[in-house]
């Protein structure tokens, strides 16, 4: 499922052969509709519900391992993840552990050497 | 593949270059790391706060108030805000394209030579998502990494499309249209350790008659009061001037001021035997020695009344 703003020329643009539209907004996983990352990280601000903060040697933990073993007081689902004020992207929450769907991208040991700092 | 000194590589410049000696010392340093910040997902002061953070000098590129100039060393693909979409690595003379386009939130606009798509998430932030931005890409190969920019940068008003430019469908018009065009890349020539240029630049190819037919084909898709901006990062007459030269002897097209304070020089009366028209002296060219940056070529177009 995609996003994309709206536009009164846009049923002109249908006669495009298009490529891509928008932003992706939702995947379906099995039965279940998974919020992205992408959209998350524009979105997720506005978000109330269902947020998870986390210290930076929590989303340090959960980065490298894929995984972080912790309660929070959630029913199980998708989650979105912050840390310092800033949204990093999806996460799967089973009771005690948080499981990352953070895109493959995200996750280069470079890109997040100085997460600690 | 070509290794030579900047006063030999660019010796047929020396006489439409302003103090052509500054011009070559300049291009013995390396190129300012330029960063834009993507006010769609981050709010200046804040990554400015964070870069400060992390021991990054920087200062912000005055009067635009979104481009930092980091110094050397800062890998920008290394950080965290950038793998977060909160920083786009970009020249800071290919932001002046996107501003000098000064797309409207509810603007209708066509880049036409998308890829990578730094241009383009310019201009998405600049309309704040709203609008649509038809981005179009000739290589479908390049579409990945502009799909990939797209989506790290969080645009959602854009859809892109994989034409050759020249043959873009004439379905509708465009309230704005950027044609930033393949071409040789002198501006983006910085010497090396040995103090050469390595340049394996396709001057003297047929990019100026694809320059032209985009060009000629981006005007035909300009709506009645639309704006367009024809931009290349050469210093090249034949892929600059000549270009806007051809378009305005065959459409009713003005070149039009650009209205901001930055340094330039102004587009060129003559070249070799051609003499232009007076109004293309109202084009920029970006050179290094005077704005520390990828050279570049502007025009910026409308319909003539
Ligand atoms: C200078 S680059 C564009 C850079 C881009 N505007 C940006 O800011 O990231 C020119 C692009 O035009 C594409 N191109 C080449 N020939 C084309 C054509 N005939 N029609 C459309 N695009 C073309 C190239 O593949 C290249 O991606």
């Amino acid at each position: 499922m995609w996003l994309l703003s709206q536009h009164s020329r846009l049923p002109a643009l249908a006669s495009l052969r298009v490529e891509s539209v928008g932003l992706p907004l939702l995947r379906q996983v099995n039965t279940y509709l998974k919020p992205t990352t992408a959209a998350l990280q524009v979105f997720g601000n506005y978000a109330t519900r269902n947020v998870v903060n986390l210290a930076s040697s929590q989303l340090t933990e959960l980065v490298a391992n894929g995984i972080l073993t912790s309660d929070f007081a959630f029913s199980s689902g998708y989650v979105i993840v912050e840390t310092e004020g800033i949204i990093i992207g999806c996460a799967l929450y089973l009771p005690g552990r948080l499981i990352s769907q953070f895109p493959r991208h995200l996750f280069t040991a470079q890109t997040w050497e100085d997460l600690s700092k | 593949m070509t290794s030579r000194s900047p006063e030999q590589c660019f010796a047929s410049y020396r006489s439409i270059i302003l103090d052509f000696a500054d011009f070559c010392e300049k291009l013995r340093h390396p190129l300012p790391v330029h960063l834009r910040i993507n006010t769609l997902k981050a709010l200046v002061t804040e990554t400015c706060l964070r870069l400060t953070r992390l021991g990054i000098q920087w200062i912000l590129e005055d009067p635009i108030d979104i481009v930092l100039r980091v110094r050397n060393g800062v890998r920008p693909g290394h950080l965290r805000e950038y793998s977060l979409g909160h920083l786009h690595s970009q020249a800071f003379s290919s932001v002046l394209a996107g501003l000098i386009l000064d797309p409207k939130p509810a603007s209708l606009v066509l880049d036409l030579c998308a890829a990578p798509g730094s241009k383009t998430t310019l201009l998405a932030q600049l309309m704040r998502n709203n609008g649509v931005i038809v981005a179009n890409e000739k290589n479908p190969t390049r579409l990945i990494p502009l799909r990939t920019n797209l989506k790290r940068l969080g645009v959602t008003n854009t859809i892109s499309v994989c034409y050759p430019g020249q043959h873009f469908p004439k379905l509708l018009a465009f309230d704005r249209v950027l044609v930033d065009v393949p071409c040789s890349g002198e501006g983006t020539l910085r010497t090396g350790p040995d103090g050469t240029l390595r340049w394996s630049g396709q001057s003297g190819s047929r990019l100026p008659s694809l320059q032209r037919e985009l060009l000629l084909r981006a005007f035909d898709l300009l709506a009645p009061n639309g704006i367009l901006v024809y931009s290349t990062c050469t210093y090249n007459p034949d892929e600059n001037e000549s270009v806007v030269q051809c378009l305005l002897d065959n459409r009713p097209a003005s070149i039009e001021p650009i209205s901001l304070d930055i340094p330039h020089a102004p587009g060129l009366e003559r070249w070799q035997e051609i003499t232009y028209d007076p109004s293309i002296r109202l084009c920029w060219r970006i050179y290094p020695h005077q704005l520390d940056t990828v050279g570049f070529f502007l025009a910026r177009v409308g319909r003539a009344n």
